[in-house]
């Protein structure tokens, strides 16, 4: 059933847009006072509301003020006084999807501290690159991001080139009216990105970064531990002083002569913290590409070696059961799994295995990017996870690994990937349960703005003649 | 009559009840009643509950509502296929994957190539093809060239090529842009050579089928030298077998039309039909010719914003027929129901969908007498669903091909 609101939008747009342009400054001169005094909100009456994966799809109405879901009620429950109300019957509402790694919004990253190089396969350090500093609002991807059903991307700058990639932003879909690419980020460095590659040139650059990092933490420890020492033993000294008999008066000391004033120095810039560093102390995120089992087999080398080890997300492929179970054991190190939604394989076979169910049997939490970092491929999202169903994994799994495990490990949980009270009113509405392969996006909502509604000229939806 | 001779009928008739009951593999039945669930026919609508008796191959008949009591006739084996659904076995119009070395690029035109010496039956392709509910499948050249050759239509499943063979040549191939651009051949890269080359070699082949034509109805004495590299052509311009063309984007099909259809007055099939090609449905439509879009089914469209869903334009502009396509192996074969989801959620009714790559492909090649829906008298090429296909989530249970049983997940170690 299509729903009423969505007429020809297309038809409508040019004579509304000339009536909006005139009567805007009236609008807003009459408007203004009221609106900057009063809070907007909006009660969302819908079909069915999931409000979270693992939670069964009930009618409902979502209440928003200011952006954020003020609260989830029943179907039957009454209004807040002076609420406006949409009614969006027959749609099934789901939280904004969320995207823990993805380069798309990257347009401009062409030059700067930390970029990758083309061939793909050098071990570049970008530990600098921050995803927001790529951003480039005039590119039109920002808008189109809200017509996929993801409202939240975590961006990174080199995305799957470098050793040290980046350091992810955290944005949402661009509602039309920003000014400054900083008012898309809801988390400006979430994370760092190392990517790992079998081969010497990788090993060597990894030794050589890494080891530096934890080098310079160990001098700074040592460091910290010697003056601890120094003062120790002064103290010690000062108290054995202060212990011993006097024997006698001593003459007093001639003064010193007087100080020069010393000029007066600039206050020294505070030096910014090294990412890497931060990682290993455990005062930044970490997520870990490794993609075949050739380069992660030489990654745990390496890792292994390293005096101190960091918890990290593990950004992988496909990988045949023997691996999943090496990976497994390694759940100290290893906090969640990001995959794309598509098979694996046994190797010398033709015999296929879904990696994702082997990973989330295990209880490793795991998060789905869809299988190409594009509009088009991330409006396929749900079509790829119902073929992960198909295979094994539960509906309600697959659901989460595209909205609350990649906002939690992306360190958003309490703001996006759910309908949470105080969170952000980002929401998707399809017709139809979206796993079901047919279902189509009708609207999208960021922090209570629309920014995608469907355009019903490109298709009528029936199906009576076989359902 | 002696006690010999007793015995010598015995054994034949015992024989004959075997042969009947199983089939020469020694494996399949060649009789089932598969019962319950909902028999989606395509063509005659949904009976639900029903029985569809098998035999011989083909599809015996369906019991719309059998008695509560309804047990299979003497010799029949039953499946219980409650609570799945019954559909016929997809017909895949673009398919390279029964055999490999497709691609021969010394030549641009190879009006002498066939697919038919390439078959290799039983391989691992095939097997996911049945697993995905593909039954029929044009196995044609590859498009590195313009003329790859012709075609075979197949079964996806058979002991050997005789058993898997529906026609040969199934149709020709022709590319008429994009990967025969990237140099195959000797000449005509460009798109003016290679319409030039593509011309050229129909015209010989038309004047070749001309003067076997007049020989043949006497009104010349002049008997022609028989070709082999032309000979394929006869049928083609007898419209015993379509062209289907690698062709899409506005401009190509334009000249899919004009070339092949109005000057030539060949049967053609469009295959793949991307990009801003649906932009000639109405003229397409116009001439009867089918298309086949896909594996792309979406486009975002520049001029009006959005993204179109293509196979769901075709059919806005008239195509009512049309069907989806997986170029298999480039999408693998066992997702040719995914391409149609994907247009349903695009725009294209379910009903619409399904036909698409049932019925109307088999129409598209002309051999919906034989497969494309459940009804008797048509081969036995069955698929038995957990649910509606068009559901990613769903899985092939059971694919029966020729009446033989080709796929059973509960033997089957494999899954797709």
């Amino acid at each position: 059933m299509r729903l009423k609101m969505y007429q020809d939008q297309d038809n409508r747009g040019r004579g509304r847009a000339r009536i909006a342009r005139l009567l805007l400054p009236v609008l807003l001169a009459v408007l203004s006072p009221a609106v900057a005094a009063g809070e907007e909100v909006v009660a969302y009456r819908a079909g069915k509301i999931i409000r979270s994966a693992g939670e069964a799809a009930a009618p409902g109405i979502l209440i928003v003020r200011d952006g954020k879901i003020e609260d989830v009620l029943a179907a039957g429950a009454k209004t807040p006084e002076g609420a406006k109300v949409v009614e969006l019957p027959g749609a099934v509402v789901l939280p904004g999807l969320v995207n823990p790694l993805s380069g798309i919004s990257q347009v401009n990253f062409t030059s700067g501290p930390g970029r990758a190089s083309q061939s793909n396969s050098s071990p570049t350090d970008g530990r600098k690159a921050v995803g927001l500093s790529s951003l480039n609002l005039k590119h039109e991807v920002y808008r189109r991001l809200g017509r996929t059903g993801y409202t939240t991307f975590a961006v990174v700058p080199n995305d799957t080139r470098g050793l040290i990639a980046g350091q992810a932003s955290v944005i949402r879909p661009a509602l039309g009216k920003e000014k400054d690419p900083g008012e898309l980020v809801l988390e400006k460095s979430a994370y760092l990105l190392l990517g790992f590659s079998s081969g010497k040139a990788w090993h060597d650059a990894g030794l050589r970064y890494l080891k530096k990092a934890v080098d310079d933490i160990l001098k700074e420890k040592a460091a910290k531990k010697k003056a601890e020492e120094d003062a120790r033993k002064k103290a010690e000294a000062a108290k054995k002083k202060a212990s011993q008999p006097s024997t006698g008066e001593k003459k007093p000391a001639p003064a010193p002569p007087p100080a020069k004033p010393a000029a007066a120095k600039p206050p020294a810039k505070p030096k910014a913290p090294d990412p890497l560093v931060q990682l290993f102390k455990g005062e930044k995120k970490a997520f870990v590409r490794v993609t075949s089992p050739a380069a992660l087999a030489h990654f745990f080398v390496f890792f292994d070696k390293l005096p101190i080890k960091f918890q990290f997300v593990l950004v992988t492929g496909p990988q045949p059961p023997e691996v999943v179970e090496m990976l497994i054991e390694r759940r100290k190190q290893i906090t969640a799994v990001i995959l794309e939604p598509r098979m694996g394989r046994i190797p010398e076979t033709s015999i296929y295995v879904n990696t994702a169910r082997l990973f989330l049997r295990s209880g490793m939490p795991v998060a789905f990017v869809p299988l190409r970092d594009t509009i088009d491929g991330h409006r396929e999202i749900f079509f790829q996870l119902a073929a992960m169903v198909k295979s094994g994994v539960l509906p309600h799994e697959a659901l989460a690994g595209v909205t609350s495990v990649p906002a939690d490990i992306v360190g958003l949980g309490a703001k996006v990937g759910s309908l949470k009270k105080g969170g952000l009113a980002n929401f998707a509405c399809y017709d139809r349960d979206p796993l079901s392969g047919t279902a189509r996006l009708l609207a999208v909502y960021v922090e209570g703005r629309k920014v995608f509604e469907d355009d019903p000229s490109t298709g009528e939806l029936s199906g009576e003649a076989i359902r | 009559m002696n006690r010999s001779w007793k015995a010598a009928i015995l054994l034949l008739a015992v024989s004959f009840l075997a042969r009947s009951l199983y089939c020469e593999d020694g494996i399949s039945a060649q009789r089932w009643a598969i019962r319950g669930g909902k028999i989606v026919t395509v063509t005659k609508g949904v009976v639900e509950g029903g029985v569809l008796l098998v035999s011989g191959g083909r599809i015996e008949k369906i019991i719309a509502a059998p008695a509560s009591d309804w047990k299979p006739p003497a010799g029949y084996q039953l499946i219980d296929a409650s609570g799945r659904w019954i559909v016929p076995g997809f017909v895949e119009l673009h398919s390279h994957i029964a055999g490999g070395d497709l691609n021969d690029m010394v030549y641009s035109v190879n009006p002498g190539f066939r697919t038919l010496d390439n078959i290799m039956p039983r391989n691992a392709l095939l097997k996911r093809a049945q697993a995905g509910g593909v039954t029929t499948a044009l196995f044609i050249p590859g498009s590195g060239t313009n003329m790859g050759g012709f075609g075979t239509l197949i079964k996806t499943a058979g002991k050997d090529l005789s058993e898997m063979l529906i026609r040969f040549p199934g149709a020709l191939k022709i590319a008429q842009g994009g990967n025969p651009e990237r140099r195959g051949g000797d000449l005509g890269y460009s798109r003016i050579g290679m319409n030039w080359l593509i011309r050229n070699a129909l015209k010989e082949g038309k004047l070749y089928t001309e003067a076997w034509d007049a020989w043949e109805a006497d009104k010349t004495k002049k008997k022609p030298v028989k070709n082999p590299r032309l000979e394929m052509f006869r049928g083609l311009f007898h419209k015993e077998y379509p062209v289907v063309v690698h062709t899409q984007g506005y401009q190509l099909i334009l000249s899919t039309i004009r070339l092949l259809h109005d000057e030539m007055g060949l049967w053609v099939v469009i295959d793949h039909g991307t990009f801003d090609g649906f932009e000639l449905a109405p003229e397409v439509a116009k001439r009867g010719i089918q298309v086949m879009n896909g594996p792309r089914q979406f486009r975002w469209d520049n001029r009006r914003g959005g993204f179109r869903g293509l196979a769901y334009e075709w059919y806005r502009g008239g195509i009512k027929t049309v069907g989806v396509n997986t170029d298999a192996p480039v999408v693998p074969a066992e997702e040719l129901i995914y391409q149609a989801a994907m247009a349903v959620r695009l725009g294209l009714k379910e009903d619409v969908a399904l036909a698409g790559i049932t019925i109307h492909a088999a129409r598209a090649l002309g051999v919906e007498k034989r497969i494309g829906s459940l009804e008797a008298g048509k081969d036995a090429d069955i698929v038995i669903w957990t649910g509606d296909p068009l559901d990613p989530r769903q899985s092939v249970v059971l694919t029966m091909v020729n009446g033989k049983i080709a796929y059973d997940t509960s033997k089957e170690p494999q899954r797709f």
